[in-house]
């Protein structure tokens, strides 16, 4: 078992999560369709796609390897994420989080995202403290190239 | 600098021209990054409501703009919290929330909320 912990108990609902988040938290809350606060009851291995020159750790990951095309449709990745690469994270025991389904980016007017960013895929959203005691496995070109 | 939260149309506008400013210099002398173009995006659509009576294509832009900036490029958390990266969350997330298109544009997010400006 990994390292517990300790905010475990210091986050008791999903207002106190939005809290410690300092700066833009409706980016976050924008981000779903409908946030649940959790915990890692063991140690949980999940995934980053992400394009080259990106940084390897993210507040933002999912649970499997998505094709490059799904990734982007199902992630509702911005257009400059070809999601040609994937990152896979170890996330330590009793680390909280926030987990549900990609809410859709296809109404964003800004021309960061295209018609394909539908979302309803699953992630999952760590806090900045949390981020930094991610644990890389791998950072591999995505195998599901297509 | 920290974060301010825009209060009012006036502030807005001033801080959404600081900004444009400062991007269109940048534009002049040369060669941007990718993640100067992306960040340019909304910075240009958000003007060109606002200046430029442009009809905006698409619901709304959301804060959430933000975040592939900051997750998709090295260099994205060192600009959003330089003094200009600060400078254009503050105005992105006054249009974001707080901005209603004028009338004269039937259609967009704002239906129903047009009396509030």
């Amino acid at each position: 078992m990994g390292k517990v912990i300790t905010s475990e108990n210091s986050i008791k609902t999903i207002d106190e999560f939005w809290a410690k988040i300092t700066i833009n938290v409706d980016e976050v809350k924008d981000a779903f369709t409908i946030p649940t606060l959790k915990y890692a009851e063991q140690d949980m291995i999940l995934y980053r796609h992400c394009n080259n020159g990106a940084p390897q750790l993210s507040n933002w990951l999912t649970d499997e390897i998505l094709s490059t095309a799904q990734a982007r449709i199902k992630l509702a990745l911005p257009n400059s994420n070809t999601a040609e690469r994937v990152i896979k994270v170890k996330i330590l025991k009793g680390t909280p989080y926030i987990e549900g389904n990609v809410a859709s980016q296809v109404d964003n007017a800004s021309g960061l995202f295209g018609n394909y960013a539908t979302g309803g895929g699953k992630q999952f959203y760590f806090l900045d403290k949390d981020k930094s005691l991610m644990q890389i496995i791998e950072d591999i070109p995505n195998p599901k190239s297509y | 600098m920290n974060l301010q939260v825009v209060v009012n149309d006036k502030i807005f506008k001033e801080k959404l021209i600081e900004v444009k400013k400062y991007f269109d210099s940048m534009m002049m002398s040369g060669v941007i990054s990718p993640m100067y173009e992306d960040a340019y995006k909304p910075l240009k659509v958000t003007y060109d409501v606002v200046f430029n009576n442009e009809i905006m294509y698409g619901v709304q832009i959301k804060t959430s703009t933000f975040w592939p900036i900051k997750d998709g490029y090295q260099e994205g958390d060192e600009f959003l919290n330089s003094d200009i990266g600060i400078l254009y969350q503050e105005v992105i997330y006054y249009f974001a929330h707080h901005y209603h298109i004028p009338e004269n544009q039937i259609g967009g997010y704002n239906i129903g909320h047009n009396k509030t400006r």
